[in-house]
């Protein structure tokens, strides 16, 4: 389980009170009844921040080293343990809900028009971008899937006496059809939506109409994610109900946390679960994130987000020694380049395959996850001196960045490489307190 | 990086130093409110596309596009950053030694304008001293749904000597226009031969000499 405590500890301090970061919910073992789904008893305000408002910046900080906030203790969410295993709602899932489960989704009587064609993924083709039909091995997918739905089922035994096993397969890739349960279970979602008590709270936010603020925020973005998805696209099959999703969801983040409210780097994420799960599923698996896997990166001031920008630099030094000095010679702050890999975990910049392969890593292993692709990227990208020459100011290298080769940023390529970089804990936390001294100082010197 | 001059000139067709035709390079970035367009006159601009439904910036994306003014031509090094306050803190190191602003609002929402004029003080004060800015006043094509006033925003630019035009980048509508206002405003330096400093997109406004930007 210590692959789930180094996954979080690197963002989980903070140097400021307001944005203490782990407010989630306290997690108890007591509930464990199956009687969940159909009780609405409404609960009082579901999160205290009393506890992380009493922490003093500097005590976050020695916390965080001792003891990083426990996604493994607040994380005792084996599905095993409940009795409503198998996610909840996923069999009465709607076409909108899901579009990669349902091999064939009721069409909308739409007036007799066809829904353009789509890709797997659910994107629409372009009329020049063909895809190229991947060969896919049905016998190994069979075999997987069979592996997956065993692990599944005892999933606290392999959480806790295989996790090497859970590591290994999902750097393999989960299989299509299981990959929004995995997902769910991987994050801790599952039982967070089952037993925790904290199974009522998106029923109370769903209630809540939420802050006229973020609402009109939300609403705003709704149809600038994934436009040609047809989960939210204008044309698609679903009509509105995929950005209805996203619109519900998203608010009842901003009802869960006011204090917060809504990121425009938020809604790339929600979509990306909402393609592979209901909105209720969706929007455990988004908490979890939000709470265990990126604190902070989406609050105002993004302090967390900035402090992991300084550690990648700091990495970079180490693993690609050539890449780090080009930058540092130019100027080119990590901000510049990371804050939409980071805060959308690579959605918006990765091919489709490939991000689902990182997603399914990220949330096995947690945000290193996200400092080893970039690693990649960087390395494979301005690693050589030829490179560098190519790219020889501050401009051209950040759109570089923004037009990163493809050879490079196919799954194959990028599983490989991050499967094979060492990143053990210790050094991250070395670089994690620097990155934050550093902050301090800078900070103190304003 | 003391020559960037030279380098852009180089990549940009080696026109420097021939004839009367220099190639400056010249940082501008995109400020506004989220929404209000400020990607989307970026792609009219270079790509001359329109995207009904444009993706949210997040962080910010970088692009290129080069005008020809009479003897010299500009290669614009656009930085388009995310609109929301949240990205606020980040904004600094995008403005950062830019020459040319164009800050953006929504002519069907006076918020936005508000949120102008709030950048536009904030460059006043942090940004180089002698940044060329631009108010754009976008979606005119939605003039039917207009809440901020053409003459209001006039007068406001005129007080704070920036220019000024409302834009469309779903027609296009002086699109082109005010990025080109903004390279003849911009320093373009005498004619090659006199020794010139060159501008130094990287370092801190404050260290920069303003003033020219050509070899």
């Amino acid at each position: 389980m210590d692959n789930m405590q180094e996954s979080t500890s690197s963002s989980l301090l903070s140097t400021e009170l307001d944005r203490m970061t782990v407010s989630c919910p306290p997690e108890t073992m007591a509930a464990s009844s199956s009687e969940v789904e159909d009780t609405v008893t409404p609960l009082p305000r579901p999160i205290s921040n009393d506890h992380d408002m009493s922490t003093s910046g500097i005590d976050c900080v020695l916390d965080g080293e001792v003891d990083p906030v426990p996604f493994e203790r607040q994380r005792p969410e084996r599905p095993g343990e409940t009795n409503s295993r198998h996610g909840s709602r996923s069999d009465s899932l709607r076409p909108s809900d899901c579009s990669t489960l349902m091999e064939d989704p009721l069409e909308e009587e739409n007036g007799g028009e066809p829904p353009p064609p789509t890709d797997k993924f659910g994107f629409f083709l372009n009329g020049n971008a063909k895809l190229t039909p991947t060969p896919i091995d049905v016998d190994k997918l069979r075999s997987r899937e069979k592996k997956w739905i065993a692990m599944l089922e005892n999933w606290r035994y392999y959480m806790d006496e295989k996790f090497d096993t859970v590591r290994n397969r999902c750097r393999k890739g989960i299989p299509p059809s299981l990959r929004g349960r995995a997902w769910k279970y991987l994050c801790g979602a599952t039982y967070q939506m089952e037993i925790s008590q904290n199974r009522f709270v998106f029923d109370h936010c769903m209630k809540q109409p939420g802050e006229d603020k973020f609402v009109e925020e939300i609403q705003k973005d709704l149809n600038r994610q994934f436009p040609d998805h047809e989960l939210f696209a204008r044309t698609g099959k679903y009509g509105e109900s995929g950005k209805e999703d996203l619109f519900n969801l998203l608010k009842a983040w901003t009802v869960l946390h006011p204090e917060e409210g809504y990121c425009q780097g938020q809604a790339p994420v929600a979509s990306v679960l909402l393609m592979h799960m209901p909105l209720r599923d969706a929007f455990y698996c988004f908490v979890q994130i939000c709470h265990k896997y990126l604190p902070g990166y989406y609050s105002p001031g993004l302090e967390n987000l900035q402090i992991d920008g300084d550690i990648l630099n700091q990495l970079l030094k180490d693993k690609s020694r050539t890449t780090y000095k080009h930058f540092k010679k130019n100027n080119v702050d990590p901000v510049l380049y990371m804050v939409e890999w980071f805060m959308c975990i690579y959605c918006r910049t990765l091919p489709w395959p490939t991000v689902l392969r990182v997603w399914d890593m990220f949330l096995c292993e947690g945000v290193k996850i996200l400092f080893k692709v970039a690693i990649v990227l960087l390395k494979y990208s301005f690693g050589t001196s030829d490179q560098c020459k190519r790219y020889p100011d501050l401009h051209s290298i950040v759109t570089r960045l923004r037009n990163l080769p493809q050879n490079i940023m196919t799954e194959e390529f990028i599983v490989e490489k991050v499967s094979e970089m060492s990143l053990n804990d210790a050094e991250m936390e070395k670089l994690h307190f620097r990155a934050m001294k550093v902050r301090q100082m800078r900070f103190a010197q304003k | 990086m003391a020559n960037r001059g030279g380098n852009s000139a180089s990549r940009a067709g080696g026109s420097a130093g021939t004839g009367s035709n220099r190639t400056c390079q010249f940082k501008l970035v995109l400020l506004g409110e989220s929404a209000v367009g400020k990607s989307s006159l970026v792609l009219r601009f270079v790509k001359g596309q329109f995207h009904e439904y444009q993706e949210s910036t997040i962080g910010a994306a970088f692009l290129t596009q080069t005008v020809c003014l009479d003897d010299a031509t500009v290669k614009f090094e656009i930085w388009d950053t995310a609109g929301q306050e949240r990205y606020h803190s980040l904004a600094p190191m995008y403005y950062r030694g830019a020459q040319a602003a164009i800050v953006v609002y929504d002519i069907t929402n006076q918020d936005s304008f508000q949120k102008a004029k709030n950048w536009v003080k904030e460059l006043q004060r942090q940004a180089s001293p002698n940044i060329v800015m631009a108010l754009a006043g976008n979606k005119a094509d939605m003039a039917n749904k207009r809440t901020v006033e053409y003459e209001e925003a006039q007068a406001y630019a005129e007080d704070n000597a920036l220019l000024f035009m409302e834009t469309s980048a779903k027609t296009s509508m002086n699109v082109n226009d005010i990025f080109m206002a903004i390279a003849k405003k911009l320093p373009i330096g005498p004619p090659p031969g006199q020794p010139q400093d060159t501008v130094d997109v990287n370092q801190p406004a404050q260290q920069q000499k303003s003033g020219t930007c050509c070899k």
